[in-house]
């Protein structure tokens, strides 16, 4: 199976964390130094539900855009789409489902419904397609996800500034279409449902976070997942690329370099953005897919919201 | 081959009837109600006092004053699919779960009922809302077969009436709360082997039925109804050329929207009543959950040697059927 195209989008407001920290917003240590959000800055402290229905766009909105570009990517067109596969954790509507608000901004008569997996949504979405029936993968099938945690964080709590409103979204096919792709090698998705509500998105009211829930479940979790990847594929580490998702970097960063990833193959988003739930993981594809030498493994791993954590493994090849 | 092993099916006890609903002065009454959508009562975890009240026109207070959830409902439903079995959690590989109103958006359903149940596979969600049974089947049905654990749960619930406008007078009748839940796998033959599935979507209509997040259940109903009817006649006549059907002795299960709109389609399919299996006069329209919870009060009375059509239809819009061989 192939990621033929890749594509990301952001919301149209950015905040830098001096500017919060200005408007008595608390800043995390390891915050970016910007975000982006759907929220404009007069209304970053007003209610969840006032900063959604405010909004100028949607998280179908930026899906739309991050499903365009992972077409334009992959040189195909919106049309020649066979299945769309959503996932949000931030809706504007409970029903119906992300992806098919996302084909309807598309405008496409397209197969649509979503798998949703929180953190681990865009690693979770090519896991499944790898596990299907080859002639049950339509010749094109887009996954997206797209978050706007941003509407529903308490600014006055630092955890808040961690986080960014955007979208990913993949083209994935069994055939190459001419264009250099990435591979797709190894999957593994694993739940742990010890701590499922350390992170819970309320319905009705905002984003309610465990005290220590970087520390206590995205790190370890993200670290054993570095763990089964060193102990399957040893040979492999030196020379691969890691992405890894914006919450626990510099952390997960160091204990990937113990483990001994090359420090200049790890690739995180840097200051300008921050992390966006089940999207995280593909936007850090799209914003590094060109660093990425031919024939080099990449793995991407993500974990900590939601039970799932995991890994995929990529290998980009010419034409 | 995918096979159910077992079913489970919850409800609030609630039950919101007719007489209340006239006695509510919403410009409805008895009379209208069973000739337009054929429901005699419908179960709600929402209270009757504040249903007559408060028309539940704050949702913020619909989850305060409400008896259950669908994480709630989900667990029961599963429980009993579980029990119905033989099986128990651990046993489960994979949860799949579709909610049309949770009252946490994250982390998925699937993960805290799995959490609750003591679950120890993999959880996430697989959603359409109304067409969730045809989805999830198709969706276990693109698994290469070695790729799906042992038992597999799937559970659809959800508790509209919490997002319903009781100064509505439609809205205020078609909706029930509820669960269903059932076991599949393709290592065990239970009393129903899928032979057919089909999933499908028409997302440049998707505006047609909505959700807010914060706000009531919206659809544009005579578009909805319209093309409710004729989309399921369609699954149908497609299902009937294909697996040579005879309704004098195979079954038929649809979407639990409304007792007239399914009259309109046995009619015109000539489908006998006594083989249209259904509950949603009494219960109301449970979304998701409809059409496997009828399966579940009905598992007793599956003679082996029969097919099994479901054709369900709803938001997204999305629509999906099944054919089972009962064992």
């Amino acid at each position: 199976m192939f990621i033929l195209g890749v594509g990301s989008a952001t919301a149209q407001h950015s905040i830098s964390s001096q500017r919060l920290k200005e408007l008595g917003a608390a800043i995390d240590p390891s915050a970016p130094s910007n975000r982006t959000s759907i929220v404009s800055e007069e209304a970053l402290f007003s209610s969840p539900k006032d900063r959604l229905l405010n909004a100028s766009e949607t998280t179908s909105t930026i899906g739309k855009v991050a499903v365009e570009r992972a077409c334009i990517d992959a040189g195909i067109s919106l049309e020649s789409v066979g299945l769309i596969v959503g996932d949000g954790s931030t809706p504007i509507q409970v029903t119906p489902s992300e992806g098919q608000r996302i084909s309807c901004a598309l405008q496409l008569k397209t197969p649509s419904f979503d798998i949703t997996g929180a953190g681990i949504a865009n690693i979770l979405h090519v896991d499944t397609a790898r596990r299907w029936k080859e002639e049950k993968l339509p010749e094109y099938s887009v996954f997206v996800s797209s978050n706007a945690p941003t509407h529903a964080v308490d600014f006055r709590s630092s955890e808040a500034s961690l986080f960014a409103d955007g979208a990913s979204a993949v083209v994935v096919s069994n055939k190459k279409n001419g264009k250099a792709a990435f591979r797709v090698v190894d999957s593994q998705v694993y739940d742990d449902f010890s701590k499922v509500s350390e992170v819970r998105i309320e319905k009705l009211g905002g984003i309610i976070f465990g005290p220590c829930f970087i520390k206590d479940v995205v790190i370890p979790r993200n670290s054993s997942v570095l763990d089964l990847i060193c102990q399957s594929k040893k040979d492999l580490i030196s020379q691969s690329y890691l992405l890894l998702n914006p919450l626990g970097a510099d952390a997960l960063k160091s204990i990937a370099i113990e483990k001994n990833f090359t420090a200049q193959n790890i690739f995180c988003l840097d200051q300008h953005q921050g992390d966006m739930l089940g999207a995280s993981s593909f936007f850090c594809l799209d914003k590094f897919k060109n660093q990425i030498p031919y024939n080099t493994p990449v793995f991407l791993i993500a974990g900590g919201i939601g039970s799932g954590y995991g890994f995929l493994q990529l290998i980009k090849e010419e034409v | 081959m995918l096979s159910i092993l077992g079913m489970g099916a919850a409800y609030p006890e609630t039950r919101l009837t007719n007489q209340a609903l006239e006695e509510m002065d919403i410009g409805t009454n008895a009379t209208w109600i069973i000739d337009k959508i054929g429901i005699e009562s419908r179960v709600t975890s929402l209270p009757i006092d504040y249903i007559i009240k408060e028309r539940n026109q704050d949702i913020n207070q619909a989850a305060k004053v409400a008896s259950t959830n669908p994480t709630k409902l989900g667990i029961h439903a599963a429980e009993k699919a579980l029990k119905n079995t033989g099986i128990t959690a651990d046993q489960i590989g994979l949860v799949i779960c579709n909610c049309c109103s949770p009252d946490n958006i994250t982390p998925p359903e699937s993960q805290r009922i799995a959490a609750s149940l003591g679950v120890k596979g993999k959880a996430y969600d697989v959603f359409t809302a109304c067409p969730a049974f045809a989805l999830h089947m198709d969706f276990l049905n693109h698994f290469k077969e070695e790729e799906l654990p042992e038992y597999v749960l799937c559970i659809s619930t959800a508790a509209l009436t919490q997002h319903v406008n009781y100064n509505d007078r439609s809205d205020g009748a078609i909706w029930g709360d509820g669960a269903a839940a059932w076991i599949v796998s393709t290592k065990h033959q239970g009393k129903l082997t899928l032979i057919d599935s089909h999933f499908n979507a028409d997302p440049t209509r998707a505006e047609a039925v909505v959700v807010d997040r914060y706000s009531f259940f919206k659809q544009d109903g005579r578009a909805v109804r319209d093309f409710s009817v004729r989309q399921t006649v369609r699954l149908i006549k497609k299902i009937e050329e294909e697996h040579n059907i005879d309704w004098n002795k195979d079954i038929f299960v649809g979407h639990q929207a409304n007792r007239t709109m399914l009259e309109q389609i046995t009619n015109n399919r000539g489908i006998p009543d006594t083989n249209h299996w259904f509950n949603v006069t009494q219960i109301g329209n449970q979304a998701g959950a409809g059409a496997p919870a009828v399966l579940s009060m009905h598992w007793d009375k599956i003679e082996p040697g029969r097919k099994i059509v479901v054709a369900v239809v709803g938001a997204g819009l999305s629509w999906g059927s099944l054919v089972f061989q009962t064992n």
